[in-house]
């Protein structure tokens, strides 16, 4: 290299400096705008324009988030900014700024949060993450009507309330159609016949893929020996939604939320009679069953082809019965292993 | 009072003398101050002029050392949120990722910055193999290598801290991978691990390698490496040869050139991280496994051999690789052509040519593996022969007689080693993008095709 090309290369490179800071400069510009102009941010801004009452109080603006009994933190009303509020339930108010509708009984949005019953990432701004979309992988789907149903097993025996029409007669179906004999329900177990394998976080699966492994089992795994369920479900697409959101609701754990330390500690003075809401149960004895849920069931379920006594004992074969899976931890308040 | 007031007269020449203790007024000239620079530290004061062809380097060093400190410093601001627990460890980076202000900038900017340094840093291990530029520097060699792996190291242990599903499988099926070291993998595995599985114990572990243990080494390494390259005669050349003979002052022709490199890196790292986020998958399921379960890329062309053998796939081919690479400047000392491309004018013919060979071998292996039927036999011959006949056996003894029939031809020792390089390179990437395309049960999909549970 010359003394002259070195000379010009070097005038060039001084001006190719300043254009690599200018570009510098102009990208970390960019990303403060971009920062700016997030969805959330954007919709709250659209929320304001629309009620220009709450735009005087600072605490409408900013990341809005529950922060649940369970310590999970949802962020879902950063943009639904009007779920909780009384004059903005009317049908005229735009989607995302409408409040819940009715029917939340005691499960506060405050204290329950949103994804304990409606799934999807609370934590997420994202609007495609926080709602889960099928394309999202393995993050929880979003669950609307009907399917929501299957977070009510997260606390309560299907059926036990009203609301729950799918759930309860998923988990009728799932004993009629002797699902139960091959897919055990309870971890690491083995099903009757000693071939299904267990099925307690099945509800991890997309909804399609549960409903391609009951209607077609060869689709999902060739070698599979699940007779097909296909001209039973066909024409019973009720039947088979109901199956779904049974099976949807078997990954839940317990919500370790606000209701279950209450009734913890109010078992030790009322045990039983804090879950089912009936005659003041005994927890005395060998078993005095006087669960009058269970005690209408108990012919329907035909608990005597397990059960000696007739009614369900809550400390053995309890992690069988898919009506009773999710309340074996409240059983045992009252029962030891031993039963 | 009178006495503040002068003080504060004199201040910002105070402040000067001040910050620059046992300098003399006199002392204030060009060579005083560029001896007393950090950066002219880094450098020698003059440099020939022929290492400033960008072509020389391709900047590599550079680039990867800006990426390091880029990782240093979004790595520290990451951990102001992170929190290493198995319960809080996925949620804290869904905080950062959707919450914290800058927060998905951040881990985007960390996590490309993490994938371009282990390329970078390999493209330069590939550079200063190809120039030759390990001649006669047996130890920064060495300390090269050891960098390389530590990148790879940091690379791999960070993967597992955003703890989504993404990340738990990734990291098991690597670390299962350390089993196929025979005597001391399940040991490795163990001590890496914490446990038999990943878990608590093996979180904390890799948190604490991926902030402290394995950057502090990086940092002491780095040091070392740039300290030794001034030590042994600047950048990549033979000092004797006469086209090495003109030289010109690192500042400012080497140091403008550099920042410019550094700036139009910052600028295009920026741009990533800002349009493309960080994956983050969801929370980590121990009973869905996710199909197939992959490596990070770097690791997936062992992956993929392990496919076919356990033992050649984990063990025998990335040990040969390593003991070749760090045999390579005591077995190769030819001076000639040092820090020029492929050695002597007639080489990159002959590279060329063990190219072509090796990509031709490559597609034959892999043809005949995934559609003559090859595995089905093999399956009903002795165990011992899916070790002997596979894909990285195939690639590793073609690389053996590509080495010992270039020597034989082109009386060159680096010929023959930067051919077997050329061979083992194609087997690396190969693997890689084969293992790349696999979908679910380890099936083979065409990147077009879209994957199915039953092939």
């Amino acid at each position: 290299m010359s003394d002259r090309e070195l000379e010009h290369q070097h005038r060039l490179l001084r001006i190719s400096l300043l254009v690599a800071v200018c570009a510098l400069l102009c990208v970390l510009v960019l990303i403060v705008i971009r920062t700016q102009q997030a969805p959330w941010r954007v919709l709250q801004e659209r929320f304001l324009a629309l009620n220009p009452a709450d735009a005087e109080g600072s605490d409408a603006l900013g990341i809005r988030q529950y922060y649940t009994c369970a310590r999970e933190v949802d962020r879902c009303p950063t943009c639904h900014l009007g779920i909780d509020r009384s004059d903005l339930a009317d049908e005229s108010v735009p989607l995302p700024f409408r409040a819940h509708g009715p029917g939340l009984g005691r499960h506060l949005p405050d204290r329950v949060g949103c994804s304990a019953c409606h799934g999807g990432s609370g934590r997420a701004l994202d609007p495609l993450v926080a709602h889960g979309r099928p394309d999202q992988d393995a993050r929880d789907p979003l669950m609307c009507q009907p399917h929501i149903q299957a977070s009510c097993a997260r606390c309560h025996v299907p059926g036990a309330r009203a609301g729950q029409e799918y759930l309860e007669q998923g988990a009728w179906l799932y004993l009629g159609l002797g699902c139960m004999l091959c897919h055990p329900l309870h971890e690491g177990g083995r099903g009757g016949l000693d071939f299904g394998p267990d099925l307690t976080m099945i509800g991890r699966k997309d909804t399609d893929y549960l409903r391609d492994s009951l209607i077609e089992p060869t689709k999902n795994f060739p070698g599979s020996t699940m007779p097909s369920f296909r001209l039973a479900l066909k024409k019973e697409p009720v039947a088979t939604e109901s199956l779904l959101i049974y099976l949807e609701s078997l990954v839940l754990d317990r919500y370790p939320g606000c209701g279950t330390r209450e009734r913890t500690r109010s078992l030790v003075s009322r045990p039983c009679a804090t879950c089912h809401a009936g005659e003041e149960g005994d927890a005395s004895g060998r078993l005095k069953h006087r669960c009058p849920y269970l005690l209408k069931k108990s012919d329907e379920l035909r608990c005597a082809n397990c059960h000696a006594t007739g009614i369900p004992p809550a400390g053995r074969g309890g992690g069988y019965c898919p009506l009773l899976k999710q309340h074996r931890e409240a059983c045992s308040a009252c029962h030891d292993s031993r039963g | 009072m009178s006495t503040l007031r002068a003080n504060a007269a004199t201040l910002p020449a105070n402040l000067k003398r001040g910050m620059r203790p046992g300098v003399r007024p006199e002392d204030d000239t060009l060579t005083h101050r560029m001896r007393r620079n950090f950066f002219f530290h880094l450098h020698p004061v003059r440099v020939a002029t022929r290492t400033l062809e960008p072509k020389a380097t391709l900047g590599l060093g550079v680039i990867t050392l800006t990426l390091f400190v880029v990782l240093a410093l979004s790595g520290v601001l990451l951990m102001i949120y992170y929190i290493p627990t198995p319960g809080e460890a996925y949620t804290s980076t869904q905080d950062i990722e959707y919450a914290v202000t800058f927060g998905a900038f951040l881990r985007a900017l960390h996590r490309w910055a993490g994938h371009a340094m282990v390329l970078t840093a390999f493209l330069h291990l590939l550079r200063v193999s190809f120039t030759g530029a390990y001649f006669g520097r047996e130890l920064n060699w060495t300390i090269g290598l050891g960098l390389f792996l530590l990148t790879l190291g940091l690379a791999f242990t960070g993967y597992l801290l955003p703890w989504d599903q993404l990340a738990f499988w990734a990291v098991s099926v690597s670390s299962n991978m350390l089993d196929y070291i025979p005597w001391v993998g399940g040991f490795l595995k163990r001590i890496l691990l914490g446990g038999r599985e990943v878990g608590q114990a093996a979180l904390i572990r890799f948190y604490m390698l991926h902030v402290a243990f394995l950057p502090g080494l990086m940092l002491g390494l780095i040091v070392l490496h740039i300290w030794r390259v001034r030590k042994d005669g600047g950048l990549a050349c033979d000092p004797e040869a006469p086209e090495n003979a003109s030289s010109v002052p690192v500042r400012p022709h080497l140091l403008l050139r550099e920042a410019v490199l550094v700036l139009v890196l910052l600028t295009l790292l920026c741009l990533t991280a800002t349009f493309v986020t960080a994956p983050l998958g969801g929370a980590p399921d121990i009973h869905n496994p996710s199909n197939p379960e992959k490596t990070p890329w770097y690791f997936l062309w062992i992956q993929e051999m392990v496919s076919y053998s356990a033992p050649v796939g984990g063990f025998v081919f990335p040990g040969v690789l390593l003991a070749g690479l760090f045999l390579l400047p005591l077995l190769e000392r030819e001076q000639e052509g040092v820090g020029r491309w492929f050695g002597r004018p007639g080489n990159p013919a002959v590279l060329g040519v063990s190219l072509v060979m090796g990509l031709a071998f490559f597609v034959l292996l892999e043809w005949a593996f995934m559609h003559q039927g090859v595995v089905s036999w093999l399956a009903s011959r002795p165990p011992l022969s899916r070790d002997l006949f596979n894909p990285a056996t195939g690639m590793l003894v073609l690389s053996v007689i590509v080495f010992a029939v270039t020597g034989i031809l082109t009386r060159s020792t680096r010929a023959a080693f930067h051919a077997a390089i050329v061979v083992l390179l194609v087997a690396v990437i190969g693997f890689t993008l084969v293992a790349w395309c696999r979908g679910p049960m380890w099936a083979f999909f065409w990147p077009w095709e879209e994957w199915t549970l039953v092939r």
